[in-house]
């Protein structure tokens, strides 16, 4: 299934408005799976860097602060796993090794800088352990696992040569009403 | 080489075996345990880095272990034939590599794998009690994500795969009487499948829509019943889904009281809830947070009696829990996973008194199974 058809799943975009701020739940399904393959760091958690903002150099143009190696960032609302920013990749690309899963879940977020709400797909980085660094698991417009283009508690290295989940990117598809 | 240091080892036992014997002590030999008959109130708990741990929730004892494969999120118990079933995905290399996906057969008194049947290499990736289960008497369902939908059937006394049904927009494997089970749809309905003799699909049913995936979902998790399933949704309420010879959907009643409403209390975790049909006790896992806070780890456990749907008792948690499961006899042991490493602390489900706390049950049991 490629990229477009998983996004029909998502055709009723839901109407959460996206909160940049949320304590981090602990001990949920995804997390446990992704911890359970190697990860000892549960708890860790968001690795708390220094408070960075940064200008992220984000090929869509649009504009954006906040940093791509915290929980917090804004595109990362609905995103569960681990940062591929702090594991050698950045918030669009895979770490050395791994594979980009062109099979994705999806959350709509409140970009702060501009107000506007846009569509971002969360696509795993697979092939390799899991890297274990800056776990983040957000809710926000999460969906249970039957509805499985709003779901975070899956694993999504569909369409790559393994199923090993090492980390998540989070990209921007488009801009897109908070009503859906 | 090896034969001088084989006689010399030879050599060296001997003795010693001379010297105890002179001292009057039999020399103790090691050996292997087989595992007793599972009781009601045994449970498996399984999370990261070790799972399918088997306890005795009686005496707090570890019985032994499964053996699982990395993605492996549930099981099955086959008391009857005295298997256990892991639906396991190994990889050829670890981690990359060609993949192989088995169910793979455990005797449950010598915890060993005796048999392995190859299924599609489609099995879901998802932590979630419901990827197996067994349908009717011989066979075993299932649950495949690609993320295209469908469940692979196996027989387990022909030990061999039946076949692949497809179930697009609808999971889990929850079973019914008659070889048949129930799934979860994302249009807000559930969907009922019947199996023939052979374990070929041979009936297909879908309910009303009943809740919207919008507003209100289901938790994908659902509870059995003698004669169906119970679901409850991210707000609290509780459907009973009862499958005759067509589906029932009851008329939803709330766990939460206008006051409860008002407080911000929310039903949230990664196994939140857990119903024992035989007292008719409802447990729920809560917490105070905002909407899509569903998967929050709580802080008290609500226990209803589910036929008067009114609340018993209110459990305060020392330390927040998301995981909890109820043992199905009629003198029910609550279950609760708490910590890191995780304690399972044992509960007598109908008063809410702890009996005993069973330390390092895994490194974190994310969910527990009862048998």
């Amino acid at each position: 299934m490629g990229m477009l058809e998983s996004l029909q799943f998502g055709r009723r975009l839901d109407a959460q408005v996206a909160r940049t701020t949320r304590r981090l739940a602990k001990r949920v399904s995804r997390r446990g799976f992704i911890g359970r393959l190697g990860t000892v760091l549960v708890g860790a958690g968001a690795l708390p860097l220094l408070p960075v903002t940064r200008e992220a150099a984000a090929a869509t143009g649009i504009s954006e602060m906040g940093d791509p190696q915290s929980c917090d960032y804004w595109r990362y609302c609905a995103l569960g796993g681990n940062l591929c920013s702090c594991c050698g990749g950045s918030h669009t690309q895979c770490p050395p090794g791994a594979e980009l899963s062109p099979v994705t879940w999806v959350g709509t977020c409140r970009n702060p800088a501009d107000g506007k709400h846009y569509l971002i797909s969360y696509n795993d980085c697979c092939g390799k352990e899991p890297c274990g660094r800056c776990f983040c698991h957000r809710t926000e417009g999460d969906k249970p696992i039957y509805y499985p283009s709003k779901s975070n508690n899956i694993l999504w290295c569909f369409g790559t040569e393994s199923h090993s989940y090492h980390c998540t990117v989070a990209l921007v598809q488009g801009e897109t009403s908070a009503a859906g | 080489m090896k034969t001088l240091l084989t006689g010399a080892g030879l050599a060296l036992l001997g003795s010693l075996w001379t010297t105890a014997y002179a001292a009057g002590l039999e020399p103790e030999l090691g050996g292997v345990s087989t595992m007793p008959k599972p009781g009601p109130h045994w449970f498996m708990t399984i999370g990261f880095m070790g799972g399918g741990n088997l306890f005795n929730a009686d005496t707090g004892e570890m019985q032994g272990k499964i053996n699982v494969s990395d993605f492996t999120s549930a099981v099955a118990f086959d008391q009857k034939r005295g298997m256990v079933y892991v639906p396991a995905t190994y990889y050829s290399r670890g981690s990359y590599g060609e993949r192989t996906d088995l169910l793979v057969f455990n005797d449950l008194e010598n915890l060993a794998a005796v048999a392995e049947v190859k299924v599609p290499n489609k099995l879901a990736v998802v932590f979630h009690r419901a990827v197996i289960n067994p349908i009717g008497d011989k066979f075993i369902g299932l649950y495949n994500m690609t993320p295209a939908m469908s469940v692979s059937i196996v027989d387990v006394e022909k030990k061999s795969f039946v076949g692949e049904i497809s179930t697009a927009g609808c999971g889990f494997v929850y079973p019914l009487t008659k070889r048949r089970f129930m799934q979860i749809c994302g249009d807000g309905t559930v969907q009922v499948i019947a199996l023939g003799r052979d374990g070929a699909e041979t009936d297909r049913q879908r309910s009303k829509a009943f809740f919207d995936i919008d507003v209100d979902p289901v938790f994908d998790l659902a509870l059995p019943k003698p004669d169906g399933w119970l679901l409850v949704t991210f707000g609290g309420k509780v459907f009973e889904v009862t499958v005759t010879d067509e589906i029932e959907i009851s008329e939803p009643w709330s766990i939460l009281t206008e006051e409860d409403a008002e407080e911000g209390w929310r039903v949230g975790g990664d196994q939140p809830f857990a119903y024992n049909a035989a007292t008719g006790i409802l447990f729920t896992v809560m917490h105070q947070g905002e909407a899509d806070t569903h998967e929050e780890p709580g802080t008290e456990v609500w226990a209803f009696d589910f036929e008067n749907q009114r609340r018993g008792y209110r459990l305060a948690l020392e330390e927040p829990s998301g995981v909890i499961e109820v043992s199905r006899d009629a003198d029910p042991l609550l279950y609760i996973s708490v910590g890191f490493p995780s304690s399972i602390q044992v509960h007598k489900a109908t008063t809410g008194r702890r009996l005993l706390t069973i330390p390092e049950t895994g490194i974190t049991a994310n969910h527990i199974q009862a048998l």
